[in-house]
Order: C-alpha cells, then structure tokens, then sequence
C-alpha cells in the first residue's frame, strides 16, 4: 500500500478543499482546489461514495436504478462498503505514519 | 448474529447433503427412474444455494445450468431420450428474459434523466403536509413506480427523498417507522401490478406462455393493479393504527434542486410511454412483449441516451436469476420429475383452489426467509406439472404470493434497506409483515379468485 497527502502543485500547500459535484446520470465528480492559491489541484470521479456518519442515506442515492434481489445482499453489501470505509481509513492513516517514521520530511 | 447464521446454514447443508446423498445412492429413491433421480438432486442442490445464499444467487443459476448440461442432459440420453443442450440454454435469454431487460432499460433511463425523482417530488409537494395524507401519497407512488422500475431502485429512489423530511420529525414520533414501513411495503407491493414489476410475474408468465396460456400484459394489470390499490389502503390504514405519532404536519421542504426537462428527457418520456403502450396492446399489432422491449434498449441505446457504462450497470445478474429458474424448470420437465412430485403430494387429485391455497401459502413462507425469484423459481415449475385444467390461477396465485410476503428485514430488498436506516426494530417490521401476508393471501385466495374469474382468467 502506498499513501499520499495531496499536495499542490503550485504552492507546495496541503491545506486542499474537495468540492463534490453531483449532476444528473454522471459519476458524482471531485474537483480538488488548493486552498491556499486557489488552483487545480486533481479532478476524481466517483464510482461509490459513502459518507460516514451518514450512512444509508447518502448510499441510497449513488445506488442508482440497479436491481437486488436478495434482502441480505443488500444488508451484506451496505456493511461491507461501511467496514471498508473504516478499515481502508485507518489502514491508510496507519501507513502513512510508517512512511513518516522511514523517510522524515 | 453471524454465529447464529453460520450454525443455522449447518443445519439446512447438513439435510441437504443427506438427502442429496441417499438419492444418489439409493438405486431408484421412491420409485424414481435416472432422469428423475438426476434433476431431484440438481433440484436439491438449487435449493439448499438459494435458502442459505452461501454464493450469490445468480451463482446458484449457472451451478443448475452446469449440472444440467453434465448430468441431466447425459442420463435423459442413456435413458433413450436424447435433448438438445440449447434446452437448457434458451430460458437464459428468452422472451421474458428480454421483456424484463426492456424493463430494465427504462428503469436505469428514467433514473439517470432523474424523471422518477421528478414525479416523486412533484407529487409529494403536492400531498399537503398532513402526515396521513403524505403517507398515502408516497406509499402509493412508490407502488406505481414500482410497477415499471425495480423495486430495489424505487425503494432506494423513495428512501433517499424522503428520509431528509422523515428525520425532521422528533426522534421519537412513530411517524418515522410509518413512513419507512409503507415505503418498503408499497415498493414490494406494487411489483404485483404489471408483469415486469417483479421477476416472479415474469417466470409465472414464462412458464404459462409455455403451455398457451399465459395472460396479456393489459390483462395481468386487470388482474394485479386492483389487488395493489386494495393491499396499499389496508396497508396504509394498518400502519396509520399500529404507528401512531404525536406530530400532525411535517414541512416538505423541495430542497434538492431539479433541472428543467432537456430534449433526451422528452425522448425518453416519449420512449417510455411507447414502449408502455406496445406493452398493452400486444394482441393488435401481434408483436410479443420481449419484441417491444427491443424498442427502449434500440432507442435509448442508438440515441446514445444512455451510454456503454449504463448498459453494463444493468441487473444482468437478476436476468441469470431468472434464467436459472427456467433451466430448473426444463429439466424438472424433461425428466419426469414433476409427475414423480405430483403423483407424491396428496394434491393431485383436489380442487385448483386447494391446490392454490398450498402452493400460495408455502411461497409466503418460502419468500418471507428467502428472495422472491429464487422461491418462485423452485414453486412454479411444480405447480405447472399438476395436471389440472385450469393452471393460470394457481400459477398468479404463487406469484402475487411470493410478493405478499414482507415480515422480515431480509425478506426483500426494500425491506433491508427500510431497516438499514437504523430506524427500525425487527418486531416493527414482523407485525404489520405479518397481518399484510396473512390478509393479502386471504384476499387473493377469495375477492382476488373470484375477480380474476371474472376478467375471464379461466
Ligand atoms: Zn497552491
């Protein structure tokens, strides 16, 4: 696993704001400004977001028109994109201190 | 919970594999010939993967294809009857299977032009604030939805527009499980209305198309939107009683913006309605229903209104639910098994509505644990080797029954995902699940038999 902070390329700045673009029948899209000189950063598209701490309602939106056909699937699948959220964040803060530890900045 | 899970799977393997095992070793099991013999164990096999889910159910569609072209198909040919393999192959993409893909496509159409929101919202702003009324409005939108959309994407659509106004409420007003309830409720419910609302009509439909006597699509909507309106008023009245609340209006405020209506949303209304009315008028232009639905998928797909991706993202795996059903069905056929079934069920020789009532009540309590496709899928193929005269009305019967039953989070789709918000207890769910399975199968069973006699069903 390898684990960035996103940086500007401009300004060297971490300190970047998401702005999260939803339209109609698109991928919701990630536009990355920096925050400290104002420019692009990195443009990401969506597949599948969650929310935390919003849980199912945010998921029930980016669902779409697909059919289930099982109730425990669905339960399935919802604590399965609930635990991957968590185990890939903490995974993922995890790494990155190690990364510090090897190569201090 | 997951202990109990796996402990409880143990059980149902354990009893599978035994009856699996004597049937293979036994020489002819209960007077069963090889062929017979054969599709009782694929039959088996099938079913234990489909109670427990160990694997996706699609999965379980392709395990009874694979058996059936290995085994099955082997057997019936040292037995003197030879099969072609595309026997077992073509339920996989039949006339039902493209009419449901035709259905498909309009869902994932209306959804990404964001037409059904559209409605949704437009109605709801229009229901007044009046709790009682909002319910009804929404719960019967969402079962009008649910007649041409998937029930997961309607109550998935319902939930996420509504779920902002239902946790304005006070936390403890039951209004909140009322509204959650009768979303779940009218998205299950309303799969009865038209044959492509819920994949149970559609394999009811593939298997009496087969014998010459499946109804028209208009003709399924006479038998199935009647008994919708009056499940949905009892439903509503039901909850209304078990979940009363405190507050008496709640604000509907349409906060997510919607854009005005571009030319591919009118070609899409145009195409809908099209389609719809190809649908209803089969018997006068002679083009069956799965010819229609090649209508939004040439349309949609030609006009680049919906795109490679959205063709990927359809329910395919939903088709192979279905598709395995059918191969099931063929090979129960083909080998004799279902008059070995019929001819060891004291059934054979009662009235169709004794018949209907067996079979209706087993499919509730098949479909209440387990996917609706899939307790079709093992039921129909039984119910249409019974030899008597008049099989259409068991067969809507065990359809209508499979999407009657709602008592548990697990039961359907719409169910889980009411009970995923954490707004509801196991027991909210279980009691009015409960009363509405009960009555719908009680009304089925007397208005709706005495109904569907009348539209002239049989
Ligand atoms: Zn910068």
């Amino acid at each position: 696993m390898e684990v960035h902070i996103q940086k500007c390329q401009e300004c060297q700045s971490t300190d970047v704001c998401n702005m999260l673009v939803s339209e109609p029948g698109q991928p919701q899209t990630v536009y990355v400004k920096c925050a400290s000189c104002g420019q692009l950063v990195a443009r990401f598209l969506l597949s599948d977001y969650y929310h935390h701490g919003k849980g199912i309602e945010s998921w029930l939106r980016s669902l779409g028109p697909a059919a289930f056909e099982s109730g425990r699937d669905f339960h399935d699948e919802f604590s399965r994109v609930q635990t991957a959220a968590l185990t890939g964040f903490e995974a993922a803060c995890r790494r990155l201190e190690e990364q510090k530890q090897v190569e201090p900045p | 919970m997951s202990s109990r899970r796996v402990s409880w799977k143990n059980v149902v393997f354990s009893a599978a594999a035994l009856v699996a095992l004597v049937l293979l070793i036994v020489e002819s099991p209960l007077g069963m010939d090889g062929p017979s013999k054969a599709a009782g164990v694929v039959l088996v096999i099938a079913a234990t993967l489909w109670i427990t889910e160990v694997v996706p159910l699609f999965v379980t569609s392709l395990v009874v294809l694979f058996c059936c072209l290995v085994w099955v198909r082997p057997v019936l040919e040292q037995s003197g009857n030879p099969v072609e393999a595309t026997k077992f192959l073509a339920p996989f993409f039949s006339d039902i299977i493209l009419l449901f893909l035709g259905g498909f496509v309009l869902s994932s159409a209306l959804h990404k032009y964001q037409l059904d929101h559209r409605i949704a919202l437009a109605i709801i702003t229009r229901t007044g604030r009046s709790i009682p009324r909002l319910l009804f409005g929404v719960m019967l939108l969402t079962a009008c939805l649910s007649m041409w959309l998937s029930n997961t994407a309607t109550a998935a659509t319902m939930l996420a527009l509504c779920l902002p106004f239902i946790r304005s409420l006070p936390p403890n007003d039951r209004y909140r499980q009322a509204l959650l309830l009768g979303i779940a409720f009218a998205a299950n419910l309303g799969g009865l209305g038209t044959p492509i609302g819920s994949p149970p009509n559609a394999i009811a439909l593939q298997y009496m198309r087969q014998a010459g006597l499946a109804p028209q699509f208009w003709m399924w909507m006479l038998i199935g939107v009647p008994g919708v309106v009056v499940m949905l008023t009892l439903t509503w009245a039901l909850l209304l009683y078990l979940f009363r609340g405190q507050q008496r209006e709640v604000e509907v405020a349409a906060d997510q913006p919607v854009n005005g209506l571009n030319k591919r949303s009118w070609i899409v209304i145009g195409g809908t309605l099209v389609t719809i009315a190809g649908w209803m008028t089969t018997e006068s232009h002679g083009y069956s229903a799965g010819t229609v639905a090649l209508v939004p998928l040439v349309l949609f797909f030609g006009l680049k209104i919906l795109s490679v991706e959205d063709l990927r993202a359809l329910s395919w795996d939903v088709l192979l639910l279905m598709g395995g059903g059918g191969c099931l069905g063929v090979a129960i056929d083909l080998s004799g098994l279902d008059d070995w079934i019929i001819g060891n069920i004291p059934l054979h020789d009662s009235s169709v509505f004794t018949v209907m009532v067996a079979f209706g009540l087993l499919a509730i309590v098949m479909s209440s644990v387990m996917s609706n496709t899939a307790t079709a899928n093992l039921l129909l193929p039984i119910v249409m080797g019974l030899a008597i005269s008049s099989v259409t009305p068991v067969m809507i019967g065990v359809a209508f029954a499979c999407s009657l039953a709602m008592p548990l989070p697990i039961s359907t789709p719409p169910n889980a995902m009411a009970f995923g918000t954490g707004e509801l207890k196991t027991i909210d769910m279980l009691k009015p699940g409960l009363v509405i399975a009960v009555v719908g199968a009680m009304l089925a069973f007397s208005t709706g038999y005495w109904w569907w006699d009348i539209v002239g069903l049989f």
